[in-house]
């Protein structure tokens, strides 16, 4: 916290947080007060307001920011008219305490509506706007996770299909709600019912010979049902009811194993399981299906033998699931590193582990995807970074933010970067010098300088300042 | 009566398509008693001359200099059609060539001036012009009061190229003296895209942040595949390396120029994605957020999971 009065930290890093607020209320910039507003003495923080909030527009700016600090827009909640309100309810950071403000203060129901949907509101909040008159407020608080379990089984017994979908789906509804939910929905709703990991076991039995294809598939994505329904869905003829009892993770694996299944779509979501056994690897790793051996080559339990395999295939995009396979040997990589495709060698170049001999491969490369995965890799040699960071393509040059080891000249050139972007993001980077970073004060993009302001503040140690 | 002018560009002596596209919305706002003529600027302008006389064209006027690139060259030859002819509308195709010349050529001859013109109509005799505005957040109307001359460049891909065998005759004229200040050093082709067609796809399925995982991709190439999609992305999963950058869509990526069907997936609409797409007549977006800007621009909305859509989706192809 920089404070004007003296507290524990050195006298040094005071005096410039003090020159930091002093500079950013001298030149009276809406975004770099944002930035430090969290990091300042109560006392402060009502000086940077007036540079805030000084203006109706500035306001209403603040309040839609949902990198606006919480306490600032809990402030803002105090008589706020309705477009503030309404952006207030919208912003996604304001907190409980300011929308329970707000739903005392606001009447108007697009903004309660907000409020009910709102990922801050509280029970208490939940259970008020439970009983609005508004419809679409009832509906958003159905919709709303938080919503206790008892507003959700009142919920329940009204005629509305949006309600009732939105309840079929709450973690809060109980198994008595959803049994008198079934009564009461339509098929969708019914459907959504039955992929409840609450659904009582009676309407899981009758999802298991419905003839409604829909019922069948959602109850082979239901993670509570018991196995033996589990194995007969695994038969069904339908193959996207298979299809879904494939990804269920409850499943266990020798079931899978012992499927001999006729429809690819099928194979590819086995392939995507995270436990096979090994003949049932060798076998995807062989299929006909080319998408079964892409999803099948990312896979960690392959062998040694079956990822050389694999990287020889004529497909581009399985050779680059094995360049991705977390499993995939040395040698291997160094041989994908000079693979024809630029892609297959950019599933390389992404990788810490890449050997220095596949790194230096690489090296040579002149393709955008390869540089930009070169850029992020903290293996790839300084001097290469640094040409990394003077290319001119922004987006290849933009890699360098993703590099925890970049080095400083590199980082340099991106604080001083043409593109916004770049200078915006490479603030956050744990190397780049708070002198730099002092710079970008300066900067013409908003977001920039509120990203460096915010940086400084919380290091609390900044270089001196231009005035 | 009065006269409007298309100026056509070429590259390296070949018409730009683009020069059909203005030459559409030049007929569209033609009235009675009005003609058309289309200028251009090459080192064979005759060459070019059949290709430009399609339907609806009075005149082509061929300007014998070079199949370089000179702006300030172009720029001369607006000044003197101006000077000359006196025309009510010069339209000509928004693209690299129009940016260089286009605003000194309006400043130059005080001519009404709006860029990347979406849309044309007449109102009265009065022309107005549909643009966007505040990054393509707003679509302004624009007219030109008290202007005698205006100069309008059109959005590449949104009119269709003109076509239709036209009788134009042919004029010559000699190129003005223009003061060259630019040197062209030559053109640079964008990047090897591996066969990704972005700005050429009609359909294109993208994905954003809400795909959480490089493992997750996949399963949306082999949606894309299944129904007959382009996989696009936005911005961060590119720079994750998780997808081609040929695949971006946006600000910083590519234009879906062709598109008519754009389904976003876990894209939350932010307006640097959104001036790659916000154009495209159908979009459908799958968000979790209700709130999400996505929604603002979607003709069909769907707030749910985008991998539940997604598996729901494979159960209809
Ligand atoms: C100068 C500049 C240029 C830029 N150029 C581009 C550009 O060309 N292209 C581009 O895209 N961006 C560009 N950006 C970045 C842009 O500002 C955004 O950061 C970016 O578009 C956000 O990508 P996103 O929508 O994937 O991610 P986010 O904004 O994080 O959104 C992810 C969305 O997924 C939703 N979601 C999460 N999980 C699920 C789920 N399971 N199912 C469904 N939905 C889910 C979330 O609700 C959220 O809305 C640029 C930025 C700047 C400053």
């Amino acid at each position: 916290m920089m404070t004007a009065v003296s507290d524990n930290r050195s006298l040094d890093g005071m005096c410039n947080g003090v020159a930091l607020t002093a500079r950013v209320l001298a030149v009276g910039d809406l975004y770099a007060a944002l930035g430090i507003y969290s990091h300042v003495e109560p006392a402060v923080r009502s000086e940077l307001e007036t540079v805030i909030l000084g203006t109706r527009r500035q306001r209403l700016i603040v309040a839609a920011a949902p990198y606006a600090p919480r306490n600032l827009l809990d402030a803002l909640s105090l008589g706020a008219d309705d477009g503030l309100a309404l952006r207030l309810a919208k912003n996604t950071s304001t907190p409980a305490s300011a929308l329970r403000r707000l739903m005392a203060q606001c009447s108007d129901p697009r903004a309660r509506r907000y409020l009910a949907s709102h990922p801050n509101a509280d029970a208490a909040i939940l259970v008020d706007l439970s009983r609005d008159d508004a419809i679409e407020v009832q509906q958003a608080v159905a919709g709303n996770p938080a919503t206790p379990g008892d507003v959700v089984a009142r919920l329940a017994g009204i005629d509305d299909a949006l309600i009732q979908r939105a309840i079929a789906a709450s973690p809060a509804a109980d198994a008595a709600t959803l049994a008198k939910l079934w009564d009461l929905g339509d098929d969708w709703v019914k459907a959504d019912i039955v992929a409840h990991p609450n659904c009582p076991a009676t309407l899981l039995a009758i999802a298991t010979s419905a003839p409604d294809v829909r019922l069948r598939r959602k109850l082979a994505a239901n993670p509570m049902i018991d196995q033996s329904a589990l194995e007969r869905l695994l038969t069904d003829p339908d193959d996207s009811v298979r299809a879904a009892a494939v990804r269920n993770p409850a499943i266990l694996g020798e079931e899978v194993d012992a499927m001999n299944e006729a429809s690819a779509r099928v194979r590819r979501l086995v392939a995507r399981r995270p436990k096979l056994s090994a003949d049932v690897i060798e076998r995807l790793a062989r299929d006909p299906d080319s998408w079964v051996r892409r999803w099948i080559a990312r896979h960690p339990d392959m062998s040694a033998e079956l990822l050389a395999e694999l990287a020889s295939s004529e497909e581009a995009e399985v050779r680059r699931g094995v360049a991705r396979n977390s499993s995939c040997p040395a040698h291997l990589l160094v041989r994908l590193a000079a693979d024809p495709a630029p892609w297959v060698q950019a599933g390389v170049a992404l990788r810490e582990d890449a050997p220095a001999e596949a790194i230096s491969i690489l090296l040579n490369t002149s393709d955008r995807d390869v540089l930009g995965a070169l850029g992020r890799n903290r293996n790839t040699p300084a001097q290469r970074l640094v040409a990394i960071a003077r290319h001119d393509d922004a987006d290849v040059r933009r890699a360098i933010v993703f590099n925890p080891a970049a080095p400083r000249e590199a980082l340099v050139l991106l604080a001083a970067d043409p593109y916004p972007l770049n200078r915006a993001m490479i603030v956050g980077h744990a190397r780049l010098d708070d002198a730099a970073v002092a710079d970008l004060l300066d900067d013409p993009e908003p977001q920039v300088r509120f990203s460096a302001a915010r940086r400084l503040a919380r290091h609390g140690n900044q270089p001196a300042l231009k005035p | 009566m009065s006269e409007i002018i298309v100026i056509a560009i070429q590259r390296d002596g070949e018409l730009r398509s683009s020069s059909l596209e203005a030459i559409t919305a030049a007929r569209g706002v033609k009235q009675a008693g009005d003609t058309l003529s289309v200028a251009i600027v090459a080192a064979n302008p005759q060459g070019l001359a059949g290709a430009l006389s399609v339907e609806g064209v009075d005149e082509v006027i061929a300007v014998k200099a070079t199949d370089e690139f000179q702006p300030d060259l172009i720029e001369a030859v607006v000044g003197a059609l101006v000077a000359e002819r006196k025309p009510s509308l010069i339209v000509t195709a928004h693209t690299v060539d129009a940016w260089s010349f286009a605003p000194a050529a309006a400043i130059k001859n005080g001519l009404g001036f709006a860029t990347d013109v979406m849309a044309l109509r007449r109102e009265g005799a009065d022309l107005v012009a549909t643009r966007a505005g505040y990054a393509e957040k707003v679509l302004m109307d624009i007219d030109f009061p008290g202007k005698d001359t205006v100069l309008l460049t059109t959005r590449t891909n949104v009119f269709e190229p003109a076509s239709g065998q036209g009788s134009a005759k042919v004029t010559e004229m000699a190129a003005p003296a223009a003061d060259i200040a630019t040197k062209h050093e030559g053109w640079k082709q964008p990047a090897d895209a591996g066969g990704i067609d972005i700005p050429g796809s009609e359909f294109i399925l993208s994905i954003g942040r809400g795909v959480a995982d490089e493992a997750n991709v996949e399963q949306f190439l082999e949606l894309a595949d299944k129904v007959g999609a382009t996989l696009g992305c936005s911005r961060p999963i590119a720079d994750n390396g998780w997808l081609p950058k040929a695949r971006q869509v946006g600000q910083s990526g590519q234009l879906a120029a062709s598109c008519r069907l754009y389904v976003a997936m876990g894209v939350s609409g932010s307006v640097q994605h959104q001036w790659g797409m916000k154009h495209v007549e159908n979009i459908v977006a799958v968000n979790t957020d209700p709130e999400a800007s996505i929604f603002s621009i979607a003709r069909y909305g769907i707030v749910g999971d985008m991998f539940e859509i997604a598996s729901e989706l494979e159960n209809h192809f």
